[in-house]
């Protein structure tokens, strides 16, 4: 007993030591963690929110274009995706040229070229794209003919180009008096057209840069 | 023990039992900060998920809006150029051919036709030169036919918003 109170002013002394040095090695560090545990936890919180937010803003606009479903149809009957097949196009073109009085005489591809490029297939990134199907029709019939033909193709929902017309009148025959006879109403006109589609396009990988060598 | 040790003592144990009790609690509030930053980035890794698919149908959407109308643009009506030369030609004016050619996307259409004289094709050129939708005219290959007529071809540039839908 008389050892501690005669050593008691240097054990408080070195308690208050101990007890500093234990704050600054063990809790101070717990207290700096606890702080910044606490702004990482409002960091996330707000960023969690923020997303929550922005996902429920994009949910809404979804929810404003689905009541535009129709117009959306249509834009994608005017730009289909390219199925590989021609049929449907050229079904609505032989319709199209019959229902106005038109004969399909001729009707093929016009570049072949661009149906390759179409088919192609390389690895990476998928993109939509347009890409247009040129090709071209050779149809017989009256000038009004072909202007309502051209009608139904502009009015129709399917974009579809006009690239090219010509067409010539032949000259008119002449009787057994030597006279000019009246011009027939009969054409042949030749047409560049083209469809447009959406294809699944694949960016190709840029090729990774070549290692450096060590000196 | 002396009174003047009880005090400090007492305070010091005090002090000592509030940095026991705060690193307790800060070790346990850590844990539980630590487990709720997890189930925060768990719930935000889905949501970015989400927002990437719902982006992806957006974009599309608005790429096709975008699309649409940029075709829609570009889209010819060519009745209105057959429309036009009809209404504009005069009567003494016959053409004999028709090409319109949209590949080099200058909308180019070139008439071959036959006038009865000079006079009459000048005044077709004066009539076509007034009107705002040609915005280009080259007039070419002027020969007389057998038959007296002069023969040409004409070249017409019309201007893009001329074969806009309505015109």
């Amino acid at each position: 007993m008389e050892y501690i109170r005669k050593y008691s002013l240097a054990i408080t002394l070195a308690l208050v030591v101990l007890f500093l040095a234990g704050g600054y090695f063990f809790w101070w560090p717990r207290y700096n963690e606890y702080k910044t545990n606490g702004k990482i936890l409002e960091y996330k919180g707000l960023e969690t929110e923020n997303k929550r937010n922005y996902l429920e803003e994009i949910e809404a606009k979804i929810n404003i274009l689905s009541d535009y479903q129709e117009e959306i149809i249509k834009i994608n009957s005017a730009i289909p995706i390219y199925d590989f097949s021609e049929v449907a196009l050229f079904s609505f073109i032989q319709k199209t040229c019959s229902e106005n009085g038109l004969v399909l005489l001729n009707l093929g591809l016009a570049d072949q070229q661009s149906v390759q490029d179409i088919n192609r297939q390389v690895s990476g990134k998928k993109v939509w794209e347009i890409t247009s199907l040129p090709f071209d029709i050779s149809v017989a019939g009256s000038y009004s003919s072909l202007k309502n033909f051209l009608s139904a193709v502009y009015k129709n929902s399917r974009i579809i180009e006009v690239e090219a017309v010509s067409f010539s009148a032949e000259e008119p025959e002449v009787d057994e008096k030597g006279r000019k006879k009246e011009p027939k109403d009969m054409y042949e006109f030749d047409l560049e057209l083209a469809a447009n589609y959406y294809i699944e396009k694949t960016e190709p990988v840029s090729p990774a840069a070549p290692e450096e060598l060590p000196l | 023990m002396p009174w003047w040790l009880i005090a400090p003592a007492a305070i010091l144990l005090v002090a000592v039992l509030a940095l026991a009790g705060s690193y307790i609690y800060f070790m346990v509030a850590n844990k539980k900060m630590a487990g709720r930053v997890n189930e925060l980035e768990s719930e935000s890794a889905a949501l970015e998920k989400n927002i990437k698919i719902k982006e992806g149908e957006v974009f599309l959407i608005r790429q096709r809006i975008e699309d649409f109308n940029s075709l829609l643009k570009k889209h010819k009506q060519l009745v209105n150029t057959f429309a036009f030369l009809e209404a504009k030609t005069t009567k003494d004016i016959v053409y004999t051919s028709f090409d319109f050619n949209n590949i080099d996307k200058d909308s180019l259409v070139v008439v071959d036709g036959k006038s009865p004289n000079f006079l009459a094709l000048a005044q077709q050129l004066d009539i076509f030169k007034k009107e705002e939708a040609i915005s280009g005219l080259n007039l070419a290959d002027i020969s007389i036919n057998e038959d007296g007529e002069v023969v040409f071809s004409l070249k017409v540039n019309f201007a893009p918003e001329f074969y806009a839908s309505g015109k």
